[in-house]
């Protein structure tokens, strides 16, 4: 065997899992597909601002996301799921902290998770949403909580914690459990993310934009009656 | 106390099925919607039609995998809003939306992916960088028809739109191409209750769109009387009504299981606690969900004199409130709407409490009547409206009365019979466990009762008038509007004094105001719509 047997050997064999699991999954990874356009529209809606490349780039880490967990290197997959959730909060952060987005995009300070989701001053805080959209409050802490949540359990991957070591196994295979674990984080933080997005930006859209990101909002967080009321569905 | 939800659209989809408290009849229409079978879905207003049919549409699509039929579900709430010129308004923009939201259950399902951007992300573009894809281009259409009450002669392109012919190819196409048995289309809101045009338009489409690869569902209010010309009820749809029958066996328990689904430990403790009360409102409510959360909302503790309380004032204010709105709203109706209200009020009600009174000693009661099939046309138009707003329920047709002429007979909805008792709760369950559907208060074809109104001729609402409705909602004073008084105040001194100067000022026009930027604009803007909205769709 040479070098390139070796990997190509080992490209085969994931190959097969990919099979697998687009055979078996397909439904899931439909939705993963739509959400990513549905973040691409969010950038190119939030463009010319700044912010709209790290939502952009969230949307890619997103498919690599899931083209490590069609493959089976579900560890990676969640750092990368993790990695998303944390860009598109940053960027909700930076569009309403401009110094901070300059220092960062210097290189000058790094993203911190907990800042981001301060309960007083982060992306998902009250002041947030009584400046940004007054009337999603009843929601927010929920929201908060959910994100808090995932991105923890995301980072027991991300951090190599015993139980992940354990669930992980060698050779790298189609791993019904492990797949079912990522589409659940990755349904719970989707939520999130349109949530946040539409805390931040919703209220300041134009009609056309609006109309554009109204389908998938109203299914994703369609049941709160105060985003229901900005696409004239209130009653 | 528990947040009840009152309405479906509260409630998120992984949620539906875990309130779903279902009787058979209840799993029978589930079943119809997921069939082959077109079902016309009747119900009044928080009967449940929508979240039966959100039901179906979540059985149907988790099931997907195996039985691949593809649930679209679409609402037409907005029809409201459609003044245009275009003689096939409502049509094309049914047909619009009806594009749009299959094109996205395709995408949804991961089939039809080349218009995606996403799909060119990481290889590089290999086929179109454009998001300007078909999706979008119909919800442009259906988006421009739902603005045109603004103005009515700006035209709308619909070159875009297919014929319903190209629609039925196109998707016997996809189906085959995918795999998929067949598309499952679930409308919510078909019809709108006063717009004739729409109504036979929505009927004639509903009977064209039917393919071996299309079923069409459709959830409306009692009182539907276009049909158009092509629809005939027995031949192209089964017709199916909810149906909670107060007399049925298990009746109270059903009810009862819907409140629990959203209780609490101590709303738990409570309602067993005071079962009876619960059961005086569990029959009030005459197996409507929503009026049973919320009159139960309104009395968390059950103790009689809330109990007695709450449904006096939801029959004397909510429901009646409601009734009466119709006619200031649709004022071609009034005269309809307000002879129904004095008909009940003053007539059904009083007698048939005399007869309860007469026939307690023989163990009977009733909160049934009967009307002659040959009624005069405007009385019958009347009762369609009184079971618009739930204060009547057709119960059976074709019963002959003591006379042997055939004629409908009506259920009163039991919180207004229970309202007129001084304490409900003390003669509530006695006089239902006396119910009997024989005793009814009966009212011939030529009842004097009906010589208030037999004359009165019934005219189409015509679009014109309703458009005038609308246009007389955007002279209403802003002061309606759900804006501080703050607000109000400036927007009035910059000369901003009705709803339709709010719409028709641009947001840009309105931040020309000392401290309204642009968040404030768009706050006032959009509360303006809600108001609008909420008004229209009632």
């Amino acid at each position: 065997m040479n070098i390139e047997e070796f990997y190509s050997n080992i490209f085969n064999s994931l190959n097969e899992t990919q099979l697998k699991t687009v055979i078996e999954k397909r439904e899931s990874l439909s939705k993963v597909h739509s959400f990513t356009d549905d973040l691409l529209l969010w950038s190119n809606i939030i463009n010319p601002r700044s912010e709209f490349a790290i939502i952009k780039y969230a949307a890619t880490e997103i498919q690599l996301s899931s083209i490590t967990l069609v493959i089976g290197l579900y560890r990676q997959s969640f750092a990368s799921l993790r990695l998303a959730l944390e860009l598109v909060l940053s960027a909700i952060y930076f569009s309403a902290n401009e110094l901070s987005l300059r220092e960062w995009e210097t290189g000058s300070t790094d993203i911190y998770w907990n800042q981001l989701i301060d309960p007083e001053n982060g992306v998902l805080s009250n002041r947030f949403c009584k400046v940004f959209f007054p009337g999603l409050e009843d929601s927010t802490a929920a929201y908060l909580e959910s994100a808090k949540k995932t991105y923890r359990e995301l980072s027991e991957f991300v951090h190599g914690n015993i139980g992940t070591w354990e669930a992980i196994v060698f050779p790298l295979s189609f791993d019904e459990s492990l797949f079912n674990k990522w589409m659940s984080s990755f349904v719970d933080i989707s939520k999130v993310i349109i949530f946040s997005l539409c805390l931040k930006f919703l209220k300041h859209l134009d009609k056309t934009s609006i109309n554009q990101l109204e389908a998938h909002i109203l299914e994703q967080i369609g049941d709160i009656a105060a985003i229901r009321q900005i696409f004239d569905k209130a009653s | 106390m528990p947040e009840f939800f009152f309405r479906t659209e509260d409630i998120r989809s992984e949620n539906i099925q875990e309130l779903y408290v279902g009787s058979d009849i209840d799993r029978e229409i589930i079943d119809s919607l997921k069939s082959s079978q077109s079902v016309i879905l009747e119900g009044s207003r928080g009967t449940g039609k929508s979240f039966l049919l959100r039901m179906a549409e979540v059985e149907l699509d988790k099931d997907f995998t195996n039985a691949k039929i593809l649930p679209v579900n679409i609402s037409f709430v907005a029809s409201s809003l459609i003044h245009t010129s275009d003689p096939e308004q409502f049509k094309n923009w049914m047909l619009a939306l009806i594009c749009n939201r299959l094109i996205r259950a395709f995408r949804k399902k991961g089939f039809f992916l080349m218009q995606s951007q996403a799909t060119s992300l990481l290889c590089g573009n290999t086929t179109t960088d454009s998001i300007d894809n078909n999706e979008e281009r119909f919800q442009r259409i259906s988006k421009s028809y739902e603005e045109s009450y603004k103005n009515v002669n700006l035209p709308i392109s619909i070159v875009d739109l297919p014929d319903v012919i190209s629609l039925k190819d196109a998707v016997e196409e996809l189906c085959q191409e995918n795999n998929i048995s067949r598309i499952c289309l679930l409308f919510d809101e078909a019809i709108h209750i006063f717009r004739q045009e729409q109504q036979r338009q929505f009927f004639t489409l509903f009977r064209d769109l039917r393919s071996p690869y299309i079923n069409c569902n459709a959830a409306v209010y009692p009182g539907v009387t276009s049909y158009g010309n092509t629809f005939e009820m027995s031949h192209d749809a089964t017709y199916l009504r909810i149906e909670r029958d107060i007399l049925e066996e298990g009746y109270v328990n059903r009810m009862k299981g819907i409140v629990l689904k959203q209780a609490n430990e101590s709303l738990i403790t409570t309602l067993n606690q005071y079962g009876e009360n619960f059961s005086v409102l569990a029959y009030a409510a005459s197996g409507n969900p929503r009026m049973l959360l919320k009159t139960v909302d309104r009395c968390p503790r059950m103790r009689i004199n809330d109990v007695n309380q709450v449904i006096k004032d939801y029959y004397r204010t909510d429901i009646w409130t409601e009734h009466t709105g119709l006619g200031i709203k649709y004022s071609g109706h009034r005269s309809l709407v307000d002879w129904g209200r004095e008909f009940v009020e003053k007539d059904v009600l009083i007698a048939t409490r005399q007869k309860n009174e007469i026939r307690a000693d023989f163990q009977e009661s009733t909160c049934y009547f009967w009307v002659h099939r040959d009624a005069p046309e405007p009385v019958k138009e009347s009762l369609r409206m009184l079971e618009y707003t739930e204060i009547i329920r057709k119960h059976s047709e074709s019963v002959r009365a003591t006379n042997s002429h055939f004629g409908t007979r009506y259920e009163l909805k039991l919180v207004g019979v229970l309202s007129l008792e001084a304490t409900p709760t003390a003669i509530g369950l006695d006089l239902i466990k006396k119910l009997t559907i024989k005793r009814m208060t009966e009212y011939g074809m030529n009842s004097p009762r009906f010589s208030a109104i037999e004359n009165i001729k019934i005219e189409e609402q015509t679009d014109e008038e309703l458009r005038t409705i609308l246009l007389a909602q955007l002279d209403r004073s802003i002061d309606v509007l759900d804006l501080s008084q703050w607000q109000k105040n400036t927007l009035k001194q910059n000369g901003y004094n009705a709803i339709r100067s709010i719409l028709e000022s641009s947001e840009l026009d309105m931040q020309n105001i000392r401290y309204i930027g642009k968040v404030r604009s768009r706050q006032i803007r959009n509360a303006t719509l809600a108001e609008l909205l909420e008004y229209l769709s009632g």
